[in-house]
């Protein structure tokens, strides 16, 4: 077992309301918003997530769309890539902005609506009383509305790999909704583009020896989020990324 | 035999592109290899048979085209490592004139 330690939390009884709860000690907490071509929801998640933090950040990946024009008129920070580069670069320019800003917690959240953003506070205040410095949303603990066997079948295989790669036993390492404190934010460098990141991401969580807490989350799969979530197939590519992501300095 | 002349100036080629590479050493001397053992086998034919034989394979001919493969899957994961290099110096530029723009919200 990797030094990394992890915990379960268990879902508190009573949700979160959204404007009266602060943030854990009155820390910054910077939400980013990673896009490409979601001019269709961008403006209801940015609305969404402003509920909960004031800072909101949405980098726009080489959009063709007004997906940066929605996210600026909902009230959002928007930092533009000239062109896609992908998931894990445009995550990596969120979290240098945040930090930048001066966040003390970063939420990277997706785009397409899937997520709860009602569960970053309560990922920030487990996140504070696990003393952790990575909080992971776990969707198989909490709810995933609308999951297909399918995807089902590839998240446990992602499960499997990371598990036998990193010696660590994360229970959802692709979720998009992660919580980072600032001391660990400014540890972890993702280097993979594009969905290599996630896995990535957690072989440098344990490499940094930096404690995970897991914390149940609801995510709601749509039709919209299913047509622009990844194919079975991009899970050899992201085994090839993984790979070859070793040999490139 | 005109074709053994065509040859030796192709691997001759390949010999100036290994030197004019020496920076990259680990690559140049696999090319300077590579060109060598090509003009050891295109004077010498026989040599290719012997040597397929002894590995297994029945024709000379065969064995190059073996190895053949093997360098030109080399080289395209060399290509593919290189053009990753290169992805990751792009992203580099793109996210620093992204953070040197950052559009903030009306009346921040």
């Amino acid at each position: 077992m990797s030094s990394s330690s992890i915990s379960n939390r268990l879902a508190p009884d009573t949700c979160h309301s959204g404007q009266d709860a602060g943030a854990p000690n009155g820390k910054i907490i910077w939400i980013v918003i990673t896009a490409y071509q979601e001019a269709q929801t961008i403006e209801q998640v940015v609305r969404d997530a402003l509920r909960e933090s004031p800072y909101v950040a949405v980098i726009d990946d080489g959009s063709d769309d007004n997906t940066a024009q929605k996210a600026h008129d909902a009230g959002a920070h928007v930092l533009r890539h000239l062109f896609n580069l992908g998931q894990g670069a445009a995550l990596q320019t969120g979290i240098s902005f945040a930090l930048a800003e001066g966040a003390d917690l970063i939420v990277t959240m997706d785009a397409d609506g899937q997520h709860d953003p009602a569960d970053i506070r309560r990922m920030a205040h487990e996140l504070e009383a696990a003393q952790a410095d990575v909080a992971l949303g776990n969707r198989f603990s909490g709810q995933a509305i609308g999951i297909s066997w399918r995807r089902r079948m590839i998240l446990k295989c992602a499960w499997f790999l990371i598990r036998i790669t990193s010696g660590v036993a994360v229970s959802d390492s692709q979720i998009g909704l992660r919580l980072f404190s600032a001391h660990a934010a400014r540890k972890l460098t993702i280097r993979q583009h594009r969905m290599a990141y996630a896995s990535e991401l957690i072989h440098q969580i344990v490499r940094l020896k930096l404690k995970i807490v897991e914390i149940p989350v609801s995510v709601t799969y749509t039709d919209y989020s299913i047509k622009k979530g990844q194919s079975g197939f991009n899970s050899i590519n992201i085994l090839i990324d993984l790979i070859v992501g070793k040999f490139v300095k | 035999m005109i074709i053994q002349f065509i040859l030796t100036a192709g691997v001759c080629f390949c010999l100036l592109y290994a030197f004019n590479q020496i920076k990259r050493w680990p690559v140049s001397f696999v090319i300077a290899l590579v060109a060598v053992a090509g003009l050891i086998f295109i004077w010498y034919p026989g040599l290719a048979n012997s040597l397929a034989v002894w590995v297994g394979v029945s024709r000379g001919a065969d064995l190059l085209f073996y190895i053949w493969i093997i360098i030109s899957m080399f080289m395209i994961l060399n290509l593919h490592i290189r053009n990753r290099s290169l992805d990751r110096k792009i992203s580099t530029i793109l996210r620093e004139i992204a953070l040197a723009k950052p559009q903030r919200p009306d009346g921040d």
